[in-house]
């Protein structure tokens, strides 16, 4: 069972359409909503007035004031309101709502309203942040800062033999999931409000909308539907909107949806963070790694609201899988007047990957090591310290990874001949052909002692009939899930994936697994179900031999019918019914603790960042036009260790899924700001995705170095794909020109300003 | 203003919509006749995650006004899939290759490709790349929905 490639559950209600979506909900008596903006970047509100020719008594308006309870978003910082009240932060910022009959009429309504602001100077881009950071300008605002490592890194650097120094920066990203967001706020009979939409964690969103209406969880519940996509774009933000239909539901006495059109979403729901990295390394002659700094800004956006978490994922990450005897790291948030910048598959890596994997083709090139040899020399090995000064004790697959990358994709040949320093004869109107390399890891579950603050709970239970139903908040934005979950409780009870399910995921009836996030469903909440599949097995087990006088371990659970010996002993459901009586069901729960071996220290970022670590290669293959500077991408290949795959397609779909966002986030995404703080390309116009004639082949080969404490020995899996293709791109890139684009994406304008760059220097 | 009239053939059964002149087609199914595997993504044509098939051709209902069809017009939506051999191997292809993910593009998805075999039973993997370049996945990277397509054909040509 663990390892088949069961069928999603749900692909046949997507398929026919009869799988409902938020939008695609009807409640009789729904009004829409719509929302008033801001219209500057920064600067104090003076007025909101309800203008225009609207009968406004037919409407439902609502600002800060009406707020009955706590004004701000209960994320991991709580400092972004739910509406503008007295300071406004970014362009856009929501100063009030309105629900109406249709969403026309809500949308009119909201252009009728009138804001007055008196504007304050804004900081906008992250150009200018780190220009202050650099000048130690102290207008900035820090929403959150870490640094940690070990060793003298000046003295460390003062003795290497090759000092190597870059620095690089990333864009925003956009999710770009193809269900905008949307949530819908329900009054109840008893008093109380249902909240439910496309959202990535229900345990996030119903505190925080109980606080903002000053009402207890018990007349609040939270409802996850299916997803048409999130990639964390739906982790934080639909608390905002959220609140904003729970409001309004609750001031009209009716159900009130909101659904963002998608130029809203993109210019105003969270993006992935802006960054700029500065990388100092010292190496000897030979290669061997001897010391590193580095220095990370990212651009915080308007609050705070997930960046801490954010930039202490990336700054941990930031060293890359390497044995560095020295290492230190210093990151910071500052806050910028733009929409918030939050969480997006990755969380932090993508950017610090490509930074750190850009910068090591440098020093091995400097260091006249092949890349390939370079990684494989200095990569983390179990025993090995990392930045945070964690000891790997096991299931580190480094060198696995990069052995069966270079065999799988034949690379050192492909470097050697390819390229604009390749054997390869260059015939100067044909593509410059080049190859790129990355390695890459990601933490699995929440950093530190994230897992332990969750104490993820989740329950299953044996029902009458034989059904088997999985409880938890874990959500299905289209990962697979609610396919994978069910996966591992039959494989330990013994019955077939058809009898198992996971129910609607309610806040009224499901526990707290935790949000649905971190790499962290399949190895954290996976783990637990299948303790408490385990714990149910020997519960029938023993209940069943108890009749039957025989010892529970001659009997066993295969296929759905109990065995003892070769000998059918019936099926699940008949000796279920016998084992549960006149009870309908037998609830099993477990709740995660962190292994007592980990240890962490928050305010010093020392220890145990993560449970485990998940390893992964990329190679990229380009043809870059001459005459364009279009980089062409044959193929990707990606080799990963994720652990035991549960559901080998699923899992290669993640894979091609991440590394092709990660291609687009290489080579054609970018938002922009302009000069006013707006957001410039907030649509699928001028937001440019990859499609099909624009995605490679991609090849993924799936190595398995089982984790001890995962279910079947799984690890994480959703972001890490994230963190491959951007750097190995921009290393095939210079691979075929000789020359580095240190800023993403790697546009054509980009390459060929370098290009002439060189041209010039060489001619000069 | 006034309502508008039409009479079209929608997954077969022949249908009577009354409308505004301008109302698009998109919501004009999605609303009065509750095919909800018609979704909007992005509203403006760009990511085909509303077309359906008119006439056999894939269009973007979010991007057509319901009166420019004209009485008699034939509509498929992913609903109407089962109804034949064709659309129910593009189905099985589609899980088959896991090449679900969210689900959103996929009701557009199936259309785009029924429509690719219809014309083309025996399409080649560039074809198919260029039939279904109009559709943004976000989930998938594409591999697994081309993988579908070319499994659909498969299907068709054994049951054929």
């Amino acid at each position: 069972m663990i390892g088949d490639n069961k069928r999603r559950k749900d692909a046949h209600d997507k398929m026919d359409g009869s799988l409902r979506y938020t939008a695609d909900v009807d409640y009789p008596g729904l009004w829409h909503a719509a929302t008033v903006r801001a219209p500057l970047a920064h600067g104090r509100l003076r007025g909101i007035r309800q203008g225009g020719n609207i009968d406004w008594s037919k409407l439902i308006f609502a600002t800060a004031a009406d707020i009955p309870g706590t004004k701000n978003v209960r994320m991991i910082a709580q400092d972004m309101p739910f509406l503008a009240d007295d300071l406004v932060r970014y362009k856009g910022e929501p100063v009030a709502v309105v629900a109406a009959p249709t969403r026309a009429e809500a949308q009119m309504a909201c252009r009728a309203v009138e804001v007055e602001m008196e504007p304050l100077e804004a900081i906008l881009t992250l150009d200018e942040i780190v220009a202050k950071h650099q000048r130690g300008d102290p207008d900035l605002e820090v929403l959150s800062q870490w640094s940690f490592g070990h060793g003298d890194v000046e003295a460390a650097l003062e003795s290497a033999d090759i000092v190597v120094e870059g620095a690089y920066t990333t864009p925003h990203q956009e999710q770009a999931y193809l269900e905008t967001n949307a949530m819908t706020a329900i009054p109840e009979d008893d008093g109380g409000v249902c909240v439910e939409g496309s959202l990535q964690c229900p345990y996030y969103v119903a505190p925080a909308v109980a606080a903002m209406l000053d009402v207890g969880l018990d007349k609040l519940h939270v409802r996850a539907l299916p997803m048409g996509g999130a990639f964390g774009g739906k982790e934080d933000f639909p608390s905002v909107l959220g609140g904003h239909v729970a409001l309004l539901a609750q001031k009209a006495g009716r159900p009130v949806r909101i659904v963002l059109d998608r130029s809203e979403d993109i210019a105003y729901s969270t993006k992935r963070h802006p960054a700029w990295m500065h990388i100092r390394t010292g190496a000897a002659k030979d290669g061997t790694l001897i010391a590193a700094d580095i220095d990370i800004v990212f651009d915080g956006g308007a609050y705070a609201t997930m960046s801490p978490v954010v930039l202490s994922r990336g700054a941990i990450h930031a060293p890359g899988p390497y044995r560095w005897p020295v290492v230190q790291v210093r990151a910071v948030a500052y806050r910028t007047h733009t929409p918030p910048n939050g969480a997006f598959r990755g969380f932090g890596v993508p950017q610090t990957a490509y930074a750190i994997e850009s910068h090591m083709d440098r020093l091995a090139q400097v260091c006249e090591v092949e890349p390939h040899t370079f990684r494989l020399n200095n990569r983390l090995r179990i025993g090995d310290r990392t930045g945070t000064s964690q000891v790997l004790k096991d299931s580190v697959a480094s060198e696995e990874v990069l052995k069966h990358t270079m065999e799988v994709t034949d690379f050192a040949r492909k470097w050697r001949k390819w390229g604009i320093k390749g054997t390869d004869k260059h015939d100067l109107g044909a593509p410059a052909r080049g190859v790129g390399l990355s390695f890459f890891w990601h933490g699995a579950g929440f950093t530190g002692a994230g897992e332990a603050r969750i104490a993820a709970r989740v329950a299953l239970d044996l029902v009458q009939g034989g059904r088997v139903r999985i409880r938890v908040s874990s959500t299905e934005m289209g990962q697979g899930a609610h396919t994978v979950l069910p996966q591992i409780v039959a494989n330990a009870l013994g019955v077939p994936h058809s009898q198992v399910s996971v129910d609607p995921v309610d806040t009224r009836f499901v526990p707290d697994s935790g949000p649905t996030v971190a790499s962290r469903t399949t190895m954290i909440v996976g783990g637990e179900l299948e303790g408490c599949a385990l714990d149910a097995r020997a519960w029938l087990l023993q209940s069943t031999a108890d009749k039957l006088q025989r010892a529970p371990e001659t009997l066993s659970v295969v296929e759905g019918r109990l065995r003892g010996g070769k000998e059918d002993l019936g099926s699940f459901a008949t000796h279920l019914q016998a084992a549960l009586g006149d009870n309908e069901l037998k609830t099993f729960e477990r709740q995660h603790a962190l292994a007592p071996h980990l240890q962490w220290d928050e305010a010093s970022h020392t220890g145990d960042a993560y449970a485990t670590y998940t390893w992964g290669c990329c190679v990229a293959e380009v043809l870059i036009h001459r005459d364009t500077y279009e980089v062409e991408v044959p193929r990707l290949t990606m080799v990963v260790d994720v652990g035991r795959i549960i559901n080998p397609k699923l899992a290669k779909g993640q894979v091609e899924g991440g590394t092709l966002q990660a291609l687009g986030y290489a080579l054609c995404e970018e938002v922009g700001v302009g000069e006013d703080g707006a957001l410039l390309r907030d649509s699928f116009q001028t937001y440019i995705l990859p499609t099909t004639l624009d995605a490679p082949e991609i090849e993924v080969h799936m190595l398995e170095k089982p984790y001890t404490r995962g279910p079947g020995g799984a690890k994480g899996l959703g972001e890490m794909p994230m963190n491959g293709a951007a750097p190995a791109l921009a290393n095939a890139v210079e691979h075929a020109l000789g020359v580095r684009v240190t800023d993403l994406p790697l546009s054509p304008e980009k390459i060929f300003a370098a290009c002439s760059a060189a041209r010039a220097g060489r001619s000069s | 203003m006034s309502t508008l009239e039409r009479h079209w053939l929608v997954n077969g059964v022949k249908q009577t919509l009354r409308f505004e002149p301008l109302a698009r087609l998109l919501d004009v199914l999605r609303e009065q006749l509750g095919l909800l595997s018609v979704k909007e993504g992005c509203g403006e044509g760009e990511c085909g995650t509303c077309s359906v098939l008119i006439d056999g051709t894939p269009q973007l209902a979010c991007m057509v006004a319901a009166a420019q069809l004209d009485d008699g017009a034939s509509l498929l939506t992913a609903e109407g899939l089962e109804n034949d051999a064709l659309g129910r191997a593009m189905k099985q292809g589609f899980d088959e290759e896991a090449a679900v993910q969210c689900g959103y593009c996929t009701p557009a998805m199936l259309l785009g490709g029924y429509a690719l075999l219809e014309a083309v039973p025996e399409a080649e993997e560039d074809q198919i790349r260029v039939a279904l370049a109009g559709h943004i996945c976000r989930c998938t990277g594409y591999g697994a929905i081309v993988s579908a397509v070319q499994r659909a054909a498969e299907l068709t040509k054994e049951g054929a």
